[in-house]
Parts: C-alpha cells; structure tokens; sequence
C-alpha cells in the first residue's frame, strides 16, 4: 500500500522529482564530462609516454664521437641513452609561400631502425637498408595532405634529397609542433625521421651523434645526472641537458592541461556542491510538506522506521534516476568534448574514460546529501504526535519583524504584508531558499570566468605585449645595425631589435631555466605590461623579473641572480633584480637591450626582429624573408592568437556553454522548487483571499511577489558569490605560462542575472496556472 | 420580508462521472428572503455545503439556476464570480481561514481593498466583540476570537449576503454562542442576509426559517414564530 502511494506521490509532484533529479543529474554530469576529460587527457598523454619511452633528459651538442654514448650510459641514475642525429632541414613543399623548417631525425637501431619512440599512424616502417625512406609527423603530413608513398624534397646541410614517405607517425616529443619562436604551427614545422645512415650522410657526420636523450632509472636524482651529462658533454659543445619542463612540446602540453585544470576539476566540483546543497534543503522541504500524511500514517499504526523508509524510497528513486541520467549525459558531453580536444592534443590513445571514481564520488556526494536532507525531515515529521494530524492546525506563529518595524509593511499593503510577514516568520529558510538561488547565479559567473579570463589574456596581454605583426627569428645574433635593412624592405612600416639569451638563472639552491629578453628602451612593439594591463618599463640596468618567478627564485629586488648562459657560450654573469613587474604571460626576465650588451661583453646584437607592417604588402613581405638564409622563423602575431583561440578557444566556448546550461537547470531547479513548495505551504491563505473576492493576478501577487522579492536579493548576492568563488579558485592554480587575471566580464553578471531572471519568470508562469487551477473548495476542506 | 435575494430553481451539481457519480444536489429549489437569518440543517453529507458553495459563486451547478436578485450567477464565468464575491458576499468556515501572517485588523482590512466603502476594521471587530484585540495574530488567539475575526471579515465590505459553513463546528457552546451572537448583530445592525449550516438542530431556534435538507434534497422548509436570542441555546 505505501508502495502504491509512493507511486501516486512522484506522480503528483512529478515537476519538482524532475527538477530535483535535474539538478542531482547536472552535477553529476559535470563532473563526469569536465573531470573525466581533463584527466582522460592527463592518462592518455601519460600513456602515450611511458608506451613510446618518452625520455627524462635530453640534451643537444655539436658533434661528439659515438663511442662517447657508452660513458653517458654509464652515469649513475642513468637507465638508457638513445643517441641521435637531430638535424634543421627545409621542406620544399610546393604551393607554399614559405618553406616550413623543422627537424630531421635519426631512428635508432643502425641498419634496422627502431620505432619504439614513435606511433605508426598509416603506411609502414622503413625497410632495412634503404636510405630514402622517411617517416613524417603526422600533423605536419596532415597540414599538408601527405600520404605514404607520396615523394619528398627536403635540404638537409645545404643538400637536396628526394625521399619517399613510408609512414606517418605520432612521437611524445612532438605532440605539439613549436616553432624557434616557441610558438605552436603544425604547418610550418616539419618533422621527419630517417635512418641513421640516410641522415649521417645528409649530414656529413659519420661515427658521431649531436643529440641524446636518456631515461632515468627509478630514484635517480635529476639534478646529478644533468650535471654529470654536462661535465661528459662539456668538451663536444653540449647545451646543456634539460628535463622534461623544458621540452618545448611537453611544456606546451602541460601547461595546456595546466590551464584546463581549473575548468577541469574545480568548476565540476563547485558545481557538484552546489547541487548537492541544493538537493539538501529541496528534499527537506519535499518532505516537511508531507508532515501532515505522515502524521495520519503514524496514526493508522505505521511505524516510524516504516515511514522513515517510505521517505527514503521516495529520494532514492530521485537519486537513482538523476544519478543515471548524470552518467549517461555525462560521458556523452565527454565523449564530445574528447572529440573537441583530439585535434588539439594528438595522444594516439585518446578517449573519454569513464573515471568509476568519479562516478563513485559524485553519486555518493548526491546519495549523503539527499539521506540527510531527507532524512532529517523525515526524523523530524516522524517524531510529531500523530494526534496533530487530527487537530485543526494551529495558525503558523507570526510576528512583526525588522521589515514590518521599519514600516516597510505599512507601506506595502495587506497583500505586501503577507510577502513581508513570511519572508520574517522564516528568515532562515528565506535565506536558505537565497543562498539556494544566489549559488546558482554563482555557478553561472564560475562557469563563464574561463572565457572572460582567456579573452582578458589575448587582448589585453597579449596583443598589448605583442603588438608586431610579425615576429622574425634569426639563425644567429647579428648587430642591431641589420635593423635598417628589415626597416627598409618593403611593406615594413616599423621594425624593432629583441634579444633572447637561454639562460639558467641561480638563486642560491634554486634555479630556472629562463631566458633573458633584451627590450630596446622605449620598445613600442614589444611592451612589457603589469597585472592591470599598464605598460611597465625595463629598468635601464639589473634585471625585471616576473612577480612568480621572483618568487619561485625566492628572491627579491636588491638580489643578485648568477646567471649561466646555455646558449653553446659558458659564460656566467652576476645580475641584481632592480623590479619585479605582476606580468601574466610565462615566467620572464626582461633586460635593457644595452645592458644585456654590457653584461655579455658583446656588441649590441639582436636575435630577432619584430615588424609592423603594411597588410596590402604582408604576403609578399612574409615570402622574401622566408627566402633570407638568416631567417630562421616568421611569425604573424594574428596567426598566433587564432590558432589560440581555434584550439583552446573552441573547447573553453563547449565546456562554458555546458557549465552555462547547467547553470540554468541548477537556477530552475530551485526556484521552480522554492515557488512550489511555497505554494503548498500556503494554499490555504492564497484560497481564502480568493474566497474574498480577490481576483486570481492580485493572489498571484503574493506567491510571486515572495519569489520576486527573493530573487531580487539573490541575484546580487550571487555574482558577489560567484566573484569570491572565482578568486579562490584561482588563488589555488596558477599556471607558470599564463596567469589568469580575476576579470568577471560585465557581461557575464549580465547572462548570469538574465538567465536567474528568465529561470524566474518560467517558475512565475507554471505557479501562476498551477494557482490558477487551484480547487477553492478542496483547499478549504483541506486542512492543510 | 421583502422579495428573495437569492433564487434557486432546479439546482443540480454532480460529482464524477457514470456508476461513481454523486447527486450532491438533486433538484433543490431554494429562496433566501432579504434580511431574514436562514439555518440549513441536515445530516453530514446532505448537500449543505455544495449548496452554499453555489450560492455565493464558489462554485459552479452542474444543472439548474442561481440568481442573484435579477442576475444569473449560473451564467458567470470565473471573473464574473469573483467579481459576484467581492462585491456582495461575505464566507465564514468551520476553520477560520484568517491569514496567519496578518494581525486582526489586517485580516479584515484585507477586504478594505475590494470595494468602495468598506467598514472600518476597527468598526466591524467591535461589532463582534473584539475591539481589544486588534493587534494580535491569528496564533495568539482562541478558537472562538478567531472565528468572530473571520465575521468581521466577512462582514467589513458590508455584504448582502453572510454565508456561514459550520461556523460553531470547532468550538464549545460557550465560545459558539458569541459567534452566533455575533452574527445576529451583524443582521440586525446591517440588515444582511444570513445562511448559517449547522448539523446541530439547536442552532435552528436562531433563525427566522429553517431549510432541512437530506439526500441533495429539501426535506422540509419552516417558519420560526420566533427568533430566541443565541444566549438562550444550549448544547
Ligand atoms: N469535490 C467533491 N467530489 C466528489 N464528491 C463530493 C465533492 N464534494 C462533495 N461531494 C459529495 O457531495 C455530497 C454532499 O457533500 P456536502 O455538500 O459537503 O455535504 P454536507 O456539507 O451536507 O456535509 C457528499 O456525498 C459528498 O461526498
Ligand atoms: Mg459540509
């Protein structure tokens, strides 16, 4: 019989079951899609790395003899050495403006090359003993439409060869393509891999190797082995080994995961709180309202743990179904957004996975709310005298509040006393019902921050720190006298001098490895900007570090850094921090141009160029430098913050549009609940004013004008909310690439009112009909 | 007595449909004279209510006629109602129905607001006996002052027309005789009509004319020679 009633009872309040279970479900599927793809992401790059021995170290040098891998092998902390030939080569490919450049490659494995660094994507490996066979990266073959068995020019040492393409492939170290100018281009930068004894001969270097990379053995102290790879490599030009964080494709990947990590897992877990809270006071509520039908079953004899499991059904049903719909919506929003992030991030075992512990975890959050929410509003109407059910109520307790004092209610009428006087009577659960409703605007502010936070990053820094059109990399520093040839070619309206010096910067025990960038005085197009956006200018001597890397340094300004350079000269050098500037972009140490010429010892030199120039003129521009042998890269500012925004920028706009849809379903939620559940608390008065003869819309008034008078508080309360959320948030990940101001666009307060406000007057119009409809009679029997 | 205020002719009003349908009214025929105190009495489940319901336009007859002086009430659609309510019915119930959140007198200044010139709340809750308790809440009141603040309700738009479901129902005889008293004040200060339902046959000495119903019908209509003064009954 109680099961039958269970029944009727869902059906009857089937409106608020649904909207309780939406709520409970978009938590869960927020967690599920958002989480689970940020970290299906992390596993498939880890995947992907440990299954093709992504290396720990690795290190470049001019040339030393083969026999010198045997003693790099024996470093202690080392677990393998692969020795190689990494060589710059142009690819002629036709139809293009410019050459792409990138890196030619050795395969291990001599006269049978080995693939296990690398994923075979189409075609096949190189055949043993031929020396025209190559493998290509597979976003660069894809770029430009490359297949197995298609022919390739190439110049490797100023030769021209003609290869045959075997296979395309994925490698760990070039998931992203980043160029000299550390910039991410599949297009622009090739990669190819070719036996070794196809790539000594292009080279001209037999017996020797120019590149390692190692793995380390478990427990080996990172810092040793570099060192002991430098001292070894020291006397054949090494460059200095590095770990992963200065991989350029790695650091790039990280910082990519780095910068969703916000999004990725702490939104979901706002989002999931909220929901659960919101699960918490609905489903108490749900529940006080069935005080009376409790009652008269504890009166026909039922007990309390019979009635207690009655409840408890009721919410289970509602976590059952809500949870169910949470997993299903939330591993095809993660499938789809997977699908977003595959041509971003190319981990060949790419996949959304549904993370059991997520599920794990959001169901049991949703379960614990919904028992205790429930659960104590059983206890409670369980413990009431079953008598009560049998009385007349008693007239709820009223009394003249803060609001009625101040005249407010004087003010407003009968019909405004009544919203006035109930909003007093229960102040908490009027609070409660505008936290309730002021977290999901909350949710919605959150939810957009990203995108706020991301266009704040393109326009204000960078096209405020960058504003070249185009950025020219050179081969080698040359006196910044060549300034007036690039200012003098045509279509350049402006050129600027830059130089960029890899260095190790040492503070005591700690260091990074950071490069100097020397800004000319009064640098134009190549600013420096504070937190606020405000251009900062370099101090004329010492060095302006970036507030985070000062602090990861642990120093301050009067300290002085030692400073090694890692650019093929040894040269150390003593450098005092004279600023420090709260910069969003990276980790950076600007330098005056003259006085990083005077600290190296060297003639003003630069080693790039940057350019404004005319866009009628830029094609042609841009083709000639391509031809300059001294240009070693070109890139266009505009192409930079495209490809940004095509590649985070598309799936930052999916998960906001996901977590603004949720927003809502959360906003409607409860406010559709709070509207009910006040409707039911308060029938009888609605009815008796209508007995009297007040017309359906001044009833309405009542009901809405509570509703009304809540979400008018809520709404502020809510972005202020979802503001203080957003810097927590943020104080807690920081990403070393970019730094995301705590901007809130305008904007979005805006989206987030209007959607609580449209959530608002949708509840408005249902309660009004639901009002409407309302049986005089029977609600007047009834005794509540 | 004048000529009726309200007219019924023919009143039907069926509940459901085929085999569990119900003839809460069967055919009732029915006059409320101008300014006459009316008790319908009869066994729970006789139609009381559905009748009463119907002539003061809270609900609607399946069948038949209700007229108020020359107009068709069963004609009116939900606003026509309403507006019938607002502006010459005053309703009493066996449960107050105040506004808990609402004082005394703000519960009878509620009806301030729907007509023209409506009582001085402090007026009609003297009129029952309650000018001493203007300020308290439903809560911080007995049954009975309860009851006599839904009268003064009722009666503060200066109604034609006072229906009363059971108004003694949840009270003892003590509090319900000042009710009752109550509302033989109101008839004799304000002239209106007044339909009392009651199930208690004492209570029908009160009135000038006694309607017995049963089985959706009118059993039995008499005339009271004379009206005994509430303070006399006793149950
Ligand atoms: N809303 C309703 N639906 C179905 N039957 C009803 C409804 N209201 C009243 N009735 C039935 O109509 C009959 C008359 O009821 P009512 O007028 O309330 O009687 P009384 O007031 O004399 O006790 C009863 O049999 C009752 O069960
Ligand atoms: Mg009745």
């Amino acid at each position: 019989m109680l099961g039958r009633k269970l029944r009727r009872d869902l059906w009857h309040m089937r409106g608020q079951v649904v909207t309780i279970a939406l709520v409970l479900a978009v938590g869960v599927a927020a967690l599920i899609s958002i989480t689970g793809t940020y970290r299906s992401l992390g596993a498939a790059r880890d995947e992907f790395y440990a299954a093709n021995d992504f290396p720990d170290l690795f290190v470049h040098l001019e040339r030393a003899p083969d026999a010198v891998a045997s003693r790099l092998a024996a470093i202690p902390g080392v677990a393998s050495v692969d020795v190689r030939l990494v060589e710059p080569v142009t690819f002629l490919i036709p139809g293009m403006v410019r050459p792409a450049s990138g890196q030619a490659i050795s395969l291990p494995g001599g006269d049978h090359p080995s693939m296990h660094t690398l994923v075979l994507v189409r075609g096949r490996p190189p055949e043993a003993g031929r020396t025209d066979d190559a493998l290509v990266l597979a976003r660069f073959a894809d770029a430009h439409g490359l297949e197995p068995g298609d022919t390739l020019t190439v110049v490797i040492a100023g030769k021209q060869l003609r290869l045959r393409i075997a296979g395309i492939v994925m490698s760990p170290e070039w998931v992203f393509p980043v160029d000299a100018a550390g910039s991410f281009s599949p297009a622009a930068v090739g990669v190819m891999w070719l036996p070794r004894a196809a790539l000594d001969a292009a080279a001209g270097k037999h017996g020797a190797f120019d590149d390692a990379t190692f793995r380390l053995a478990p427990g080996a102290s990172t810092a040793a082995v570099i060192e002991a790879i430098d001292r070894e490599l020291a006397r054949w030009g090494g460059l200095g080994a590095h770990d992963r964080d200065q991989q350029p494709s790695h650091r790039v990947v990280s910082s990519e995961l780095a910068g969703l990590e916000v999004m990725g897992s702490r939104v979901p877990a706002i989002f999931l709180a909220v929901a659960a809270f919101l699960l918490y006071v609905v489903l108490g509520r749900m529940v006080q309202l069935q005080r009376e039908q409790i009652a008269v079953l504890r009166a026909l004899g039922f007990t309390r743990g019979e009635i207690g499991r009655h409840i408890l059904a009721t919410a289970a049903v509602i976590v059952v179904g809500g949870g169910a719909i949470g997993v299903a919506l939330g591993a095809w929003l993660g499938d789809a957004l997977i699908a977003l992030y595959r041509e971003f991030f190319q981990f060949p075992g790419l996949r959304f996975r549904l993370q059991v512990d997520l599920v794990v975890a959001a169901l049991a959050v949703c379960a614990a709310a919904t028992a205790v929410g429930a659960g104590v509003a059983a206890w409670r109407a369980a413990r009431m005298l079953p008598a009560e059910a049998m009385r007349p109520p008693a007239p709820a307790h009223y009394r003249r509040g803060i609001l009625s004092r101040l005249g407010l209610a004087r003010l407003a009428g009968p019909l405004g006393r009544m919203v006035v006087r109930e909003l007093e009577r229960r102040p908490i659960a009027a609070g409660v019902t505008v936290l309730g409703i002021a977290f999901a605007a909350a949710v919605i502010v959150v939810g957009r921050f990203s995108t706020d936070a991301l266009d704040d990053l393109l326009d204000v820094q960078m096209m405020g720190t960058s504003r070249y059109d185009v950025g020219v990399t050179l081969a080698r520093p040359v006196p910044r006298g060549e300034l007036a040839w690039f200012r003098d070619a045509p279509g350049v309206l402006d050129a600027e001098p830059l130089r960029v010096v890899p260095a190790r910067l040492v503070a005591g025990a700690r260091h990074r490895d950071v490069p100097l960038t020397g800004i000319p005085a009064g640098a134009r197009l190549r600013r420096v900007l504070d937190g606020a956006g405000h251009p900062v200018a370099v101090p004329p001597r010492g060095v302006m570090l970036s507030a985070l890397l000062a602090d990861r340094l642990g120093v301050g300004v009067g300290d002085v850094l030692r400073i090694e350079r890692r650019d093929g000269d040894h040269g150390v050098h003593a450098l005092e921090v004279t600023a420090l500037v709260d910069d969003r972009l990276g980790l950076n140490a600007y330098v005056d141009l003259d006085a990083l010429a005077a600290l190296l010892g060297e003639e003003p030199v630069m080693s790039m160029v940057l350019l404004t120039v005319d866009p009628a003129a830029r094609d042609r521009l841009i083709a000639a430098l391509g031809r300059v042998p001294a240009v070693v890269g070109v890139v266009e500012t505009a192409a930079v913050r495209d490809t940004f925004l095509a590649q985070s920028g598309k799936s930052m706009t999916m998960m906001t549009l996901i977590v603004s849809i949720f927003g809502g379903i959360i906003a409607i939620g409860v406010i559709y609940n709070t509207a009910r559940v006040a409707l039911s608390e308060r029938a009888r008065s609605l009815v008796t004013l209508r007995v009297l003869g007040y017309t359906r819309r001044e009833v309405a008034t009542v009901l809405l004008g509570q509703l009304a008078a809540q979400v008018a508080v809520a709404a502020p309360l809510g972005l202020g909310l979802g503001w203080v959320l957003v810097d927590a948030m943020m104080r807690t990940a920081n990403p070393e690439d970019y730094r995301f101001a705590i901007v809130v666009a305008p904007a979005t307060y805006g989206f987030a009112t209007l959607l609580i406000t449209g959530a608002a007057l949708a509840t408005a119009l249902v309660v009004r009909r639901k009002l409407d409809r309302i049986d005089l009679i029977a609600a007047l029997d009834a005794r509540d | 007595m004048g000529a009726p205020v309200l007219t019924a002719r023919g009143l039907e009003k069926v509940y459901g449909e085929g085999a569990t349908a119900v003839r809460a009214l069967d055919g009732v025929d029915f006059d409320l004279e101008r300014g006459e105190i009316l008790v319908l009495l009869g066994p729970s489940g006789s139609g009381k209510s559905t009748l009463l319901n119907v002539l003061g336009g809270l609900d609607a007859p399946t069948g038949g006629t209700v007229r108020y002086l020359d107009h068709d009430l069963s004609r009116d659609d939900d606003d026509a109602l309403t507006r019938y309510r607002r502006e010459h019915v005053g309703f009493v119930f066996q449960f107050y129905n105040l506004v808990p959140s609402l004082t005394a007198r703000e519960n009878v200044a509620l009806v301030g607001d729907l007509v023209d010139k409506p009582m001085p709340p402090e007026e009609a809750l003297g009129m029952v006996g309650l000018g001493g308790r203007l300020d308290h809440f439903p809560s911080q009141m007995s049954g009975g002052e309860q009851q006599r603040v839904a009268i003064a309700r009722a009666i503060a738009k200066r109604p034609d027309l006072l229906l009363c479901d059971e108004p003694t129902g949840a009270l003892d005889a003590k509090t319900g005789r000042l009710v009752l008293e109550a509302l033989v004040e109101v008839n004799r200060r304000l002239g209106t009509s007044v339909a009392v339902i009651t199930h208690n046959a004492v209570i029908a000495d009160m009135g000038d004319r006694v309607v017995q119903m049963k089985d959706g019908r009118i059993a039995e209509t008499r005339h009271n020679a004379r009206r005994r003064p509430p303070a006399e009954l006793d149950w």
